[in-house]
């Protein structure tokens, strides 16, 4: 009867229990069958009923330990990632302490008296816990089992995150022992800027291919798949700067010692546990200070060593004429030069002008060291343009400084100086006209007939001196000079190097949107150089008419005074072929000025036609301050009564 | 727990005794949780189904009905080790993981105590009545397991809500002591970690929430470097919300101080003060909120004082205060003059025909030429609002009120000139903007643009006193025709004068006043934005720009006066006139007259028909402090009804 059977399998419990515990090792016999090889165990249909409910759920447990070692022991000993391994170690330690447990039940069998035999349920009560241990711990090698380093660590800090505390307090020594080899690669990194760091772990990545002047901005950057959950964004960063500080020091100035220690980072990394990166922690607070503390020294030393102040100085006054004199003096020592074709110029005939416009000017009491490193550079070559076009100075920077001025800047300040440099010889070619207008005046008053051509004339020029100045007043003061002093203001308070290299980027780029240098006012800078082209123009005329007219003044002094010298003789001088030849070169000469009036007239034109456009682009322009710039220049509102476009609202 | 099913094994002809023990070991099997010989589980219709159990045919019918209580247990349990096996799963979230981990514990000692019976049938001497027995209380904490995790089920809780459940339980059961505590305990567990994740909030203002459970949440979308730049206006307001659902129902009286804790503290760090509280205690799961509430009110107040601190100190409140002052309610008054002398041709234009960057630019020179110190000037920027004053206190004031009544066709659509729609806006930046938001802000500029336009109204008046000047020099025949003229241009003098007087003397000032008296002792940020608000709402009520029926009467009236002064502007004044000129001049100043006049008797009477204690009666006291108006309405009304009677 079924009474009987009952009975009967309780005196084979006892066999029962030995393979159960076989089982646990993986060790399959005639009950639990391991023929299938994935180590699920199929139960023989000699056992029935009940007992064969609680022999399966028990060989769940055989099964998970035989899924986990088969998966940790597949991760090699040597040469696998430093973090799997680690966890591979742990998660050893704790399955030994199943197997112990397996060992103690194995004694308390051989124990058990027949009076009181163990039951497959008490052995159930015992292994319930160590079940869901293993389950977790299939979990963990299950999901890290392809991982490594802070992907890893992420993936098992999420785990950690369960809010059963026994789960909390099983996986947590794993999270630690497996983010063990994860700080000593962060410990290095902060001490001593290396990164040791063979299987790509660490959230930071070197490129050693790159050069030293990119030291800062190439060399180092975060590898964010490896950026564990627990850091943040920031604090990684924090991570990265203060280590490119300390590498900066080492690699770049030998100034950290060998064997340094960030006071309190051991024990802030050994006592954080499951607490991780907490934000008002020891280890938060350890990197804090580090980062504090190195930051400001790279910076000292920048600031000391590298005379940064003094170079980004020397960029304004020379780059970005900040010096009046000097450029000034260059300009009028180089002018012959690059008068002619670009394709004639060489830089040995410039550098001496150079020279001299040094040594002429306050410039010469400059740095030593500045002026070693100023020098003329052409541009690329176009046998098109002028000397002008292609003149340029450069101001070389080598050793650690350089990391502040790599090439992409050093491009953006030859670019400012280009725009920079032809709107100062707009302005200084407009006031030697003006000048020799003013010279000129005087004695050409005594030519009636040319009075309308020179009003004309000195009206356009004196339109596009004011044009240039307020240009001029814009550009080096609105532009220039008021970013300057907030790149000073920024460089004073500047508490690390990406401060600086920040607040430098931004100064060139401000700057060189609002010379109109930038993407989308291109077609400014386009316009500004048509009204470039007709002030070159112009210049041109005026040469052409103030030679024309020296000539004919000339020629009718000569005239008087031949007169003169033929009346204190009392002769009659004129004869009916001077009479003819007077009005002949009389009425070459009108035809001339005719001739330069039509093209006055049409420059003139072109020349507000532009203006008005540029005004145009410029009030329409998104940029408020070159909406300011659009009133400075038509303050009185001349162009605007001009241009019925222009009295529109832009807004 | 099996799943298993199939027949069980008929107990036909079996006597009752043996039937008995037969019984007993599968009652035991079926209460760990496999089916016994007899007695089979039924399968599963759905997941949260209550177990059923098939009996073998032929059981004796009495032991049939003692096994049944038996099952109870088993059944119970059986719902009991689902949820428990289900919820710990990893997306249920932490609450619900800790949940589940409190109940297994009594699972163990539920295994224990059916191991316990085994052995005791083992050793014989053990009947179905002793396990019945046996089994009662455990059945009495069961049911109280399986009723929370069904509770859970049936909510498809998660987080927040499986503590207002729990709690829920947890009062319900408040007779039974045992019980009470078995919830508590429940509760008291499956809490710890959500509280933990309150307490990094409430002393860090960090979010720690992997599985979205938690009650306040970050909305954050931009990234940081956007923030410095753009107008963070209601951007704090919006970053962090409360999930109302999230909410455990003991803390949820304290939601709102909980969030702005967090957000405080938050605040802060984004100024780049890394503040945390240094406070030890932490929250706790107590029956009655009270552990709950000591610790909430702790940091809280600890975050608002702080951030106070930093405002007052760091960010120079009070400085900034007065420069909202400054400049938005005229403080500065040779600024406004000379405003006012320099734009005087611009603003006099169309709005549409201005063109801002040049009104900019004019107001820039202003700026520099007069006496105004340059401290946070670059935050000052012209604007140019485009609906009307009185629209945009409709806007304003029925919009918050979220009255229905409003409709856009209420708006005017009439032709606003440079003066109606001049105002300044400040650039409040983040976190000043906390206190100065953009609300305040528009009730400011209403204010501004109020005070500005009586300004205007006022200077138009003088440059009438101005061009009147020539009267001097008529002769004494010609001279007194224009009296009546004049004194309509004095009286509407006076009025402007004395509304403007009431304005910044006696409705500015005198709140200012208390209002900086109480920032004097402010403790904490909350009662700045109390105080503040208190302040620009008692000016915006005092200067009549809170309710359109005041303020439309006015605005008539203030265009009366604009009107005549048009008129006499537009007039040459020359000692001789002829008689028809004069004619037509006389009765125009008639007609302006007798326009303000009833104009300002309507208002007058709209303002004496307000209460008594209000400002607005030193107002009327003002205006007519010597009765004037009183005797000469009298006088009027004698006339006009002498009139209509003659």
């Amino acid at each position: 009867s079924a009474v009987c059977r009952n009975l009967e399998s309780r005196y084979s419990q006892h066999d029962l229990i030995r393979e159960v515990i076989f089982a646990f090792n993986g060790i399959g016999g005639s009950v639990f069958k391991d023929d299938c090889g994935d180590g699920t165990f199929r139960i023989s249909q000699k056992l029935e009923g009940s007992l064969r409910q609680h022999a399966s759920h028990l060989a769940e447990i055989g099964t998970l330990n035989f899924k986990i070692r088969k998966i940790i022991d597949s991760v090699p000993h040597i040469g696998a990632p430093y973090c799997l391994t680690a966890l591979v170690s742990a998660i050893r330690d704790q399955l030994h302490e199943f197997s112990r447990l397996i060992t103690n039940l194995e004694a308390q069998l051989r124990q058990s008296s027949r009076e009181s035999p163990m039951s497959l349920l008490q052995i159930r009560i015992i292994t319930h816990q160590p079940k869901c241990h293993l389950q977790w711990l299939a979990t963990v090698a299950n999901e890290c089992k392809d991982k490594k380093g802070g992907a890893l660590l992420s993936t098992l800090h999420m785990l950690v995150q369960h809010g059963d505390p026994k789960v909390r307090e099983w996986l947590t020594p794993l999270l630690t022992a497996a983010s063990a080899p994860f700080y000593s690669i962060l410990s290095e990194w902060l001490e001593r800027g290396t990164l040791k760091d063979p299987h790509m772990e660490f959230f930071i990545s070197a490129d050693n291919e790159t050069i030293v002047n990119n030291f800062w901005q190439r060399k180092y950057s975060l590898r964010e798949s490896m950026r564990p959950s627990f850091i943040s964004q920031a604090q990684a960063n924090m991570v990265l700067t203060t280590g490119k500080s300390v590498a900066f020091l080492t690699q770049c100035c030998g100034k950290v010692p060998k064997d340094f220690k960030i006071p309190g980072l051991q024990e802030a990394i050994e006592n954080c546990s499951d607490k991780l990166w907490e934000v008002d922690g020891a280890l938060q607070v350890c990197i804090e200070v580090a980062h504090r503390d190195f930051s400001k020294e790279a910076l000292v030393v920048m600031m000391q060593d590298g005379k940064l102040a003094l170079h980004l100085q020397a960029m304004r006054r020379y780059m970005l004429l900040g010096s009046g004199d000097f450029i000034k003096s260059l300009m009028e020592c180089a002018a012959e030069e690059l008068n002619k074709k670009a394709g004639n110029l060489m830089t040995h005939t410039l550098t001496p002008k150079l020279e001299t416009a040094i040594r002429s000017t306050n410039a010469q009491y400059e740095d030593e060291d500045v002026l070693n490193r100023l020098d003329v550079k052409l541009l690329y070559m176009c046998n098109e343009e002028y000397g002008w076009d292609i003149f340029s100075l450069q101001y070389c920077i080598d050793g650690p400084i350089a990391m502040i001025f790599p090439p992409e800047v050093k491009v953006k300040y030859l670019s400012l100086f280009n725009a920079l440099w032809r709107a100062k010889r707009m302005e200084w070619l407009l006031s030697n006209m003006w000048r020799s207008q003013a010279i000129s005046a005087r004695e050409l008053r005594k030519m009636t007939e040319i009075g309308p051509l020179i009003r004309e004339l000195s009206v356009l020029i004196s339109e596009m001196n004011q044009f240039m100045r307020q240009m001029q007043y814009y550009l080096l003061f609105e532009c220039v000079e008021c970013q300057w002093s907030l790149l000073q203001a920024a460089i004073n308070q500047a508490a690390s190097l990406d401060d600086i290299i920040q607040a430098h980027s931004k100064f060139l780029d401000n700057i060189l949107k609002s010379c109109f240098l930038d993407e989308e006012s291109q077609h400014l800078t386009l316009i500004l150089r048509h009204i470039y082209n007709y002030i070159l123009d112009v210049c041109k005329l005026e040469a052409e008419f103030d030679k024309l007219i020296n000539t004919e003044f000339q020629r009718r002094k000569d005239l008087e005074k031949r007169y003169e010298q033929l009346e204190e003789a009392s002769m009659y001088g004129i004869t009916k072929d001077d009479e003819e030849k007077e009005k002949y070169a009389l009425k070459r000469f009108s035809n001339a000025i005719t001739k330069i009036q039509v093209t006055l007239v049409l420059n003139a034109d072109g020349y507000r036609e532009k203006v008005k456009t540029f005004l145009l682009a410029l009030a329409s322009h998104p940029n408020e301050d070159l909406q300011f710039l659009s009133l400075r220049l038509d303050f009185n509102e001349y162009y605007k009564t001009l241009d019925k476009r222009l009295s529109a609202p832009h807004t | 727990d099996s799943d298993k099913g199939g027949s069980p094994l008929t107990l036909v002809k079996v006597p009752v005794p043996s039937q008995e023990q037969a019984i007993v070991a599968d009652l035991i099997n079926c209460l760990s949780g496999v089916d016994g010989h007899h007695i089979v589980a039924v399968p599963l219709e759905d997941p949260y189904a209550r177990r059923e159990f098939r009996f073998a045919v032929g059981m004796d019918k009495s032991l049939k009905e003692l096994a049944s209580k038996v099952l109870e247990l088993a059944s119970l349990y059986s719902t009991v080790v689902r949820f428990v096996e289900q919820k710990t799963e990893f997306h249920f979230g932490r609450v619900n993981n800790s949940l589940a981990a409190a109940m297994d514990e009594y699972i163990i000692d539920y295994l224990a105590f059916v191991a316990q019976n085994e052995s005791q049938l083992h050793s014989g001497n053990f009947g179905i009545q002793k396990l019945v027995f046996n089994c009662e209380s455990m059945t009495q904490l069961f049911r109280i397991l399986a009723h929370t995790s069904q509770t859970v089920n049936n909510n498809d809780a998660r987080g927040g809500r499986v503590l207002t459940l729990l709690h829920q339980i947890t009062l319900s059961m408040a007779g039974d002591k045992s019980a009470r505590d078995i919830c508590f305990n429940l509760t008291q567990k499956a809490s710890k970690r959500y509280l933990e994740s309150l307490d990094e909030w409430l002393l860090k203002g960090v979010i720690n929430d992997p599985f979205d459970e938690f009650m306040v949440e970050d909305n954050q979308v931009e990234t940081e470097g956007e923030l410095s730049t753009e107008n963070c206006d209601g951007y704090w307001e919006k970053r962090y919300t409360i999930r109302k659902d999230r909410v455990p129902l003991f803390i949820a009286d304290f939601a709102e101080k909980i969030l702005r804790t967090g957000k405080y503290l938050n605040v802060m760090q984004q100024c780049g003060k890394r503040i945390y509280s240094p406070q030890k205690s932490r929250t706790e799961y107590t029956l009655h909120g009270g552990k709950c509430e000591e610790v909430i009110e702790e940091a809280y107040q600890f975050s608002s004082k702080m951030l106070l601190e930093l405002l007052l100190h760091d960010y120079d409140l009070i400085g900034r205060l007065k420069w909202m002052k400054k400049f938005f309610l005229l403080e500065q008054g040779d600024f406004v003059s000379r405003c006012m002398d320099l734009c005087d041709e611009t603003l006099r234009k169309p709005v549409m025909d201005l063109e801002p960057t040049r009104l900019d630019f004019l107001f820039g020179l202003v700026l520099r030429t007069s006496n105004v110190d340059t401290l946070y000037l670059e935050d000052l920027h012209t604007t140019l609002i485009t609906c009307s004053l009185p629209d945009q206190i409709r806007k304003i004031v029925y919009v918050s009120n979220t009255d229905n009544s409003f409709q856009s066709e209420e708006l005017e659509d009439k032709e606003l000139t440079g003066y109606e729609s001049f105002a300044f806006s400040a650039d409040v930046k983040w976190p000043l903007s906390l206190v100065i938001n953009s609300h305040d802000h528009s009730r400011y500029q209403m204010i501004f643009r109020h005070l500005f336009f009586i300004k205007y109204v006022e200077r138009s008046l003088c440059q009438v006193w101005n061009s009147n000047k020539v009267a001097r020099r008529f002769s004494p025949r010609e001279s007194p025709l224009y009296r009546p003229a004049f004194s309509l241009r004095q009286r509407m003098l006076n009025f402007v004068r004395d509304l403007e007087y009431y304005m910044t003397s006696e409705v500015i000032e005198p709140n200012w006043h208390i209002f900086m008296e109480k920032m004097k002792k402010v403790s904490s940020v909350d009662d700045v934005l109390t105080y503040h608000t208190d302040f620009i709402d008692q000016c915006q009520r005092e200067c009549m720009l809170m309710v359109l029926e005041l303020l439309q009467p006015l605005r008539e009236l203030l265009d009366c006066i604009m009107d005549f002064c048009k008129f006499i502007l537009c007039t040459e004044l020359r000692g001789e006139e002829s008689e028809e000129s004069w004619t037509s001049f006389s009765g125009e100043v008639e007609k302006h007259s007798k326009k303000f006049h009833s104009l300002l008797f309507q208002f007058l009477d709209l303002v004496g028909s307000l209460e008594r204690d209000t400002a607005h009666a030193r107002l009327l006291l003002r205006m007519d402090f010597n009765s004037f108006y009183n005797t000469q309405r009298k006088g009027l009304q004698n006339v006009s009804e002498l009139s209509t009677t003659g």
